[in-house]
């Protein structure tokens, strides 16, 4: 058996060049399948990196994101004196009552418009997602005009690196430092003074308001009582859930697509295999036919003619997820149509894909050789060492 | 010449059945590639049914922020404007969907009469106007929900929150197929009166203007002399073409489609590696018969010509085999053929752009794949390769 597998192994480094060509295909589907697989995954760590499990965020009933949602300042009054909430030592919830607004500026690369999330944030914003670090600059005075921004689009915008202007709500708003909230959703985003933005853009409702639970074991009870208070009109989700659930559409559609492609391309590369692998067969009938007189099975040749086929798969996969691997140092830009504003997010890798693009490639490599494998395995002794 | 070609056929048909693979890889990768193609295409196919001459106009800041209904009769009063209408974005949420599969606009009335391009009974208009809450939707989204005139339709409000309910008062068609009619519309004056007294979300704003343009007037000329007249108010304006508005949205989505043609080039690779493949596989089986053509005085350029015609045939048949698939396919509904996906893309066509870049594809993976082995043989040595042994 081994003898037959190894045999099998040195062929495929005899035929280098059709070798070559057969595997590279393999590794280019494994390269698209593994690639929307990590944007996918991307996305979602970013997003679901954004809350945490130990705050719940509330927002207008029926809302699904932040800028459709509108919360009473009347309703925000009732929410924050609830005994679930956590408190600082001097009684103040620790919270963040946030307003978030899309505004269309300009790319610095071709100055055409995009989308920026601006959220302001009130006295303990920073405190309860303390990820979020100001690296360069400092934070925004309270009451003031003016802004910081996240590390992922700070060189993506025009004028909003430290020392330009913003001009938001008719008015130019200084950048006076830059935040780094870590691969989430916030990095893309550029945060202000609550109460300034809210006056400015003439708003009197908060988007969301994000506390920290007590006791995160509270939530459920919490989110029954709240949501049926007919005075709130209010629903509570746990920071993470909500944020994670503002890519799922985005992350279906990149996952969708991306397997529905990976399927039919994966159909060229098992036609690849077959081809190689029926060739490989017909040029060794002969070879069979005497390996087969010596004395082994047909189940023998079977397995190691599949084998041969498994091994360039596999060396196709590997190559393919080794390829993909290098897309994590690309991030990519584009508009999240949920929440309409540009998001930054990056290629992951986590071992389960890697693994998935592997299979992929095992799956393609079975595919491919087993048919030539079974005609190799059915080869007659007799006729087979006549053949030339 | 034709003697290379009978060649040709006959050297494909020596191994049928890896000449019918290989044509099936080349069908395969192919309908990837057109697939990848129409999807791409699909995303601009409502810039075809926007008017260079109907103009939107936004607040400034971004389109989340509305214009105050106070503006409608200042901007029919600017020259060159000859009618104008306006409208909500509502993104109410029909039964347990997720996403709403079909858009809906609270609209006044006049905003029907700038779009000609939609089908409306006169007397299912009439009945509309005549009743708050009632709606006109689309054709397309009436036949996928079983929709008829007299349906109550109810609504989970996102932006404007609480249950509504509306009354189907008539179906319009469109007359154009590209135009995407899972849309529903229904009154601003109810919208906003309800948003007044139990919302209280920025009532009396519209979400957007829609304006005709008065032929002979410059579309952007009125444009820049609207949004002069609300220079430096408290909502400034945006007014630019409804197709650089829809082209907008679709930059959006830049990345993707970016991503898309990237990929449609690797499929085309792929195909290539496996039309190369199978060339060199027949060209080192057929190694001593060429050296026995050059013996006998064949030339290069017709064993050139003997590998780039057996290339062609298998490439052209595979284009030949995926024009008869991808005419049964498109005369299917979306739905069976894409499933799931066919809800994001509910006017997809094939177009003569899409056939012509895969013919073109065809022809290059052939001119290559046959180009590569024909080099080979062009510097084969005739006693060493008489000497070869596959």
């Amino acid at each position: 058996m081994s003898l037959a597998v190894s045999y099998n192994a040195r062929y495929l480094i005899t035929r280098k060049a059709t070798t070559l060509l057969t595997l590279s295909g393999i590794a280019l589907v494994v390269l698209v399948y593994v690639a929307t697989l990590m944007l996918a995954e991307g996305l979602r760590q970013t997003l679901a990196g954004t809350g945490s499990v130990e705050n719940a965020i509330v927002l207008q009933n029926g809302a699904q994101s932040e800028i459709q949602s509108g919360v009473t300042r009347a309703a925000t009054n009732i929410i924050l004196a609830e005994a679930e909430v956590a408190r600082r030592p001097n009684n103040e919830p620790i919270s963040s009552t946030d307003c978030v607004v899309v505004v269309s500026l300009k790319k610095s690369v071709d100055h055409k418009p995009t989308h920026a999330t601006i959220r302001g944030i009130s006295k303990h914003g920073l405190e309860i997602r303390p990820a979020v670090k100001i690296v360069s600059g400092r934070l925004f005075q309270p009451g003031s005009k003016e802004v910081i921004v996240g590390k992922a689009i700070h060189k993506r915008l025009t004028n909003a690196q430290i020392g330009s202007y913003i001009k938001l709500a008719g008015t130019e708003w200084p950048v006076i430092g830059v935040f780094d909230a870590g691969p989430t959703g916030f990095s893309s985003e550029i945060w202000g003074d609550v109460n300034v933005l809210m006056s400015s853009f003439k708003r009197d409702q908060f988007s969301s308001i994000t506390f920290r639970l007590k006791d995160r074991a509270d939530f459920a009870a919490m989110k029954r009582r709240l949501e049926k208070d007919p005075r709130l009109k209010v629903e509570l989700k746990r920071e993470n859930e909500f944020y994670e659930s503002q890519s799922q559409g985005l992350a279906d559609f990149i996952k969708l697509l991306g397997t529905v492609i990976s399927v039919i391309f994966s159909l060229g590369a098992i036609i690849g295999a077959l081809i190689t692998m029926y060739s490989a067969v017909l040029q060794r009938t002969r070879e069979i036919g005497i390996l087969r007189a010596l004395g082994f099975r047909a189940g023998s040749i079977f397995c190691a003619f599949s084998a041969e086929c498994l091994l360039m798969a596999l060396a196709g996969g590997v190559l393919g997820v080794t390829a993909a691997v290098l897309l994590s140092f690309v991030t990519i830009n584009t508009v999240n149509f949920q929440t309409f504003a540009e998001i930054s997010f990056a290629f992951r890798i986590t071992p389960r894909i890697a693994l998935q693009g592997l299979m992929f490639s095992l799956i393609m490599g079975f595919l491919g050789g087993a048919l030539p494998a079974w005609r190799a395995a059915k080869v007659k002794i007799v006729e087979a060492i006549r053949t030339l | 010449m034709q003697e290379i070609l009978r060649l040709a056929i006959r050297n494909c048909l020596r191994h049928r059945l890896r000449t019918m693979l290989t044509i099936l890889g080349i069908t395969v990768a192919m309908a990837g590639f057109v697939f990848i193609r129409t999807f791409i295409e699909a995303w601009y196919a409502g810039v075809k049914t926007t008017a260079k001459n109907r103009l939107v106009v936004r607040n400034a800041v971004s389109l989340i922020f509305p214009l105050p209904i106070s503006y409608f009769n200042t901007i029919t009063q600017v020259a060159g404007v000859e009618k104008a209408g306006y409208g909500n974005w509502f993104g109410g949420i029909y039964k347990d969907e997720q996403y709403s599969s079909f858009q809906q606009f609270a609209i006044n009335s006049s905003y029907l009469d700038l779009y000609p391009e939609l089908i409306i009974n006169p007397l299912e208009r009439l009945a509309w106007e005549s009743n708050r809450q009632g709606a006109l939707i689309g054709r397309q989204m009436a036949a996928e929900y079983g929709f008829k005139v007299g349906d109550i339709i109810q609504l989970k409000g996102t932006i404007f929150p609480g249950l509504w309910e509306f009354e189907v008062q008539g179906i319009f068609a469109a007359k154009s197929a590209d135009y995407d009619t899972r849309l529903m519309f229904l009154h601003w004056d109810y919208l906003n009166e309800r948003n007044r007294t139990e919302i209280n979300r920025q009532p009396d704003h519209v979400g957007f203007y829609m304006v005709k343009v008065q032929d002979g007037f410059s579309p952007a000329e009125v444009a820049k002399a609207i949004d002069e007249r609300f220079a430096n108010s408290y909502a400034e304006t945006l007014t630019e073409s409804e197709t650089v508005f829809v082209q907008g949205f679709i930059s959006m989505l830049a990345t993707i489609i970016t991503a898309l043609n990237i990929i449609s080039i690797v499929v085309i690779l792929i195909m290539l590696l496996v039309m190369t493949n199978t060339m060199l596989m027949s060209m080192r089986e057929r190694y001593v018969e060429y050296a026995i053509m050059k013996s006998l005085g064949f030339e290069a350029r017709h064993l050139y010509a003997l590998l780039l015609s057996e290339a062609l045939l298998i490439s052209l048949s595979g284009f030949g085999l995926l024009s008869v698939i991808m005419a049964i396919a498109f005369s299917l509904p979306p739905q069976a053929l894409l499933g799931d996906l066919a809800k994001f893309f509910p006017n997809i066509t094939l177009t003569p752009f899409t056939v012509g870049a895969a013919f073109c594809a065809a022809l290059v993976v052939a001119a290559i794949s046959g180009s590569l082995p024909a080099y080979h043989i062009t510097k084969l040595r005739v006693t060493e390769a008489l000497r070869y042994i596959a």
